[in-house]
């Protein structure tokens, strides 16, 4: 108890005093987050779109196989994409590793299926009739297509806020592909563990509230974004 | 020189898990009339539509869209945008009802202004000028029909295809629907394929009917005059 009682008092003046580290941490676990997010949407919606509007004879196959891959452990994947971008690796000679770039690519081949097979099944909800309606009016396969987007925008928001309730929490990949370099790739997750190890639990308890109100505030504001008018 | 017939079928059949739905050996709907094709529920009439609408291919056979066959792919978007649909069971987009009746024109890429006098227009004929700005899925039942046809004729194609318009129009409506439907065919020539299983409903307008029962179809009755 008094480990909480103590972290929420540091969380509180951490925030207040607006500490350098802590905005160090939280502006470059929002910058890899929301970066990492979008570049998965933009792969990923048209992608379960596309998956959902296809009557192509290993569709059920496809989807298993991106349920699948929504259990894959994020260290798992740090490793995956490690072993494409260390030095010897095919992409090696991109001087990746431990940098920005390496935490961003990582977290987005994490939530890449996660988003697919979430917007697969939103587009799959939506009734026939609306791509046959629009087809009707002329609309060619994209216009369809984003008009079924544009009919399923609450569930494809809501794949996007669990992408990235994915991703600010994650550990593995960050620890992995970023080094936890301070000022550089130490996200807030990184900084956990490292205070963690240090024995410094209130710090670390801290750091995690904080993260709980990143994420709060990110999730608002992304549903409130979902929900507008067209 | 005579104009190339509104549809010409040949050979069609059409599937379900096996199971023939549809099967018409030859068939040909004459451009510029007013069609009515009659048939229990269950008879293949929506399953036909939506092959005359270019949305199904069927499982067999030829259609040919005022004389050009469709054979999938670029082309059938091509001719697809020749023929309107008008749903028996219409959805409407969840936007505004002048997105929702701007959707064709849009997709056909006419210019804004074109657009905005073409739809205005519409809306007005519809009485629907007021709800302009109004969500559509907020919209009662009645005015969510007349936005369904206003979008649909809107688009002023040269076939239109309405699959059962009593069972989601009111009857109050009906009337101003049949002068629609009777000035598009007089000024515009537009080829108009109405499926119906009240023929009551239609008699005044029709041309040309058709029988549709277990899949097979049979013309009852050829052209008389328009009432």
């Amino acid at each position: 108890m008094s480990d909480l009682g103590n972290a929420l008092k540091e969380a509180i003046g951490l925030i207040l005093s607006a500490d350098r580290e802590m905005t160090t941490v939280v502006s470059a676990s929002l910058r890899f987050s929301l970066s990492s997010t979008l570049l998965a949407a933009v792969i990923g919606i048209p992608a379960g779109i596309a998956l959902a509007s296809s009557r192509m004879r290993f569709k059920r196959i496809i989807e298993d196989i991106l349920n699948t891959l929504l259990a894959m452990p994020t260290v798992v994947v740090g490793l995956f994409v490690y072993t494409l971008i260390f030095s010897q690796g095919p992409l090696g000679n991109l001087r990746l590793l431990f940098s920005p770039t390496a935490i961003i690519l990582g977290q987005t081949v994490l939530i890449l299926p996660l988003i697919a097979a979430l917007s697969c099944s939103a587009v799959s909800l939506i009734q026939p009739i609306v791509r046959e309606t629009a087809m009707t009016l002329g609309a060619g396969r994209f216009r369809a297509a984003l008009t079924l987007a544009a009919e399923a925008r609450a569930a494809l928001m809501v794949a996007c806020i669990t992408a990235f309730g994915r991703v600010i929490g994650e550990v593995g990949i960050s620890l992995l592909l970023g080094g936890n370099i301070l000022g550089y790739t130490r996200t807030i997750t990184t900084a956990v563990a490292l205070q963690t190890s240090k024995g410094e639990f209130a710090f670390g308890l801290a750091l995690g509230m904080i993260l709980l109100c990143v994420a709060f505030a990110v999730t608002l504001a992304l549903r409130l974004l979902g929900g507008g008018k067209s | 020189m005579k104009p190339a017939p509104a549809y010409e079928i040949h050979s069609l059949v059409h599937a379900y898990d096996g199971k023939t739905v549809l099967e018409i050996p030859q068939l040909e709907i004459p451009a510029g009339e007013i069609c009515a094709l009659f048939g229990p529920n269950g008879s293949g009439k929506t399953t036909l539509l939506s092959i005359l609408a270019l949305l199904l291919r069927p499982s067999a056979g030829s259609v040919h869209l005022r004389g050009v066959e469709a054979t999938g792919g670029r082309e059938s978007q091509r001719l697809r945008r020749q023929v309107t649909l008008i749903h028996q069971k219409p959805v409407l987009f969840t936007t505004t009802v002048w997105n929702n009746v701007s959707y064709g024109l849009r997709a056909l890429g006419l210019p804004a202004q074109e657009i905005k006098a073409r739809v205005g227009a519409m809306l007005e004929k519809l009485e629907l000028s007021s709800l302009a700005q109004r969500q559509a899925r907020k919209l009662s039942g009645g005015e969510a029909q007349r936005v369904v046809l206003a979008r649909g004729l809107v688009l002023e194609t040269p076939i239109l295809l309405l699959d059962e318009p009593t069972s989601f129009l009111d009857d109050s409506f009906l009337p101003l629907l049949f002068d629609m439907l009777k000035q598009a065919n007089q000024s515009r020539g537009v080829t108009i394929l109405v499926t119906t299983h009240d023929l009551e409903f239609i008699s005044s307008l029709y041309h040309r009917i058709y029988c549709l029962d277990g899949g097979k179809i049979v013309p009852l009755e050829t052209t008389k005059d328009m009432k």
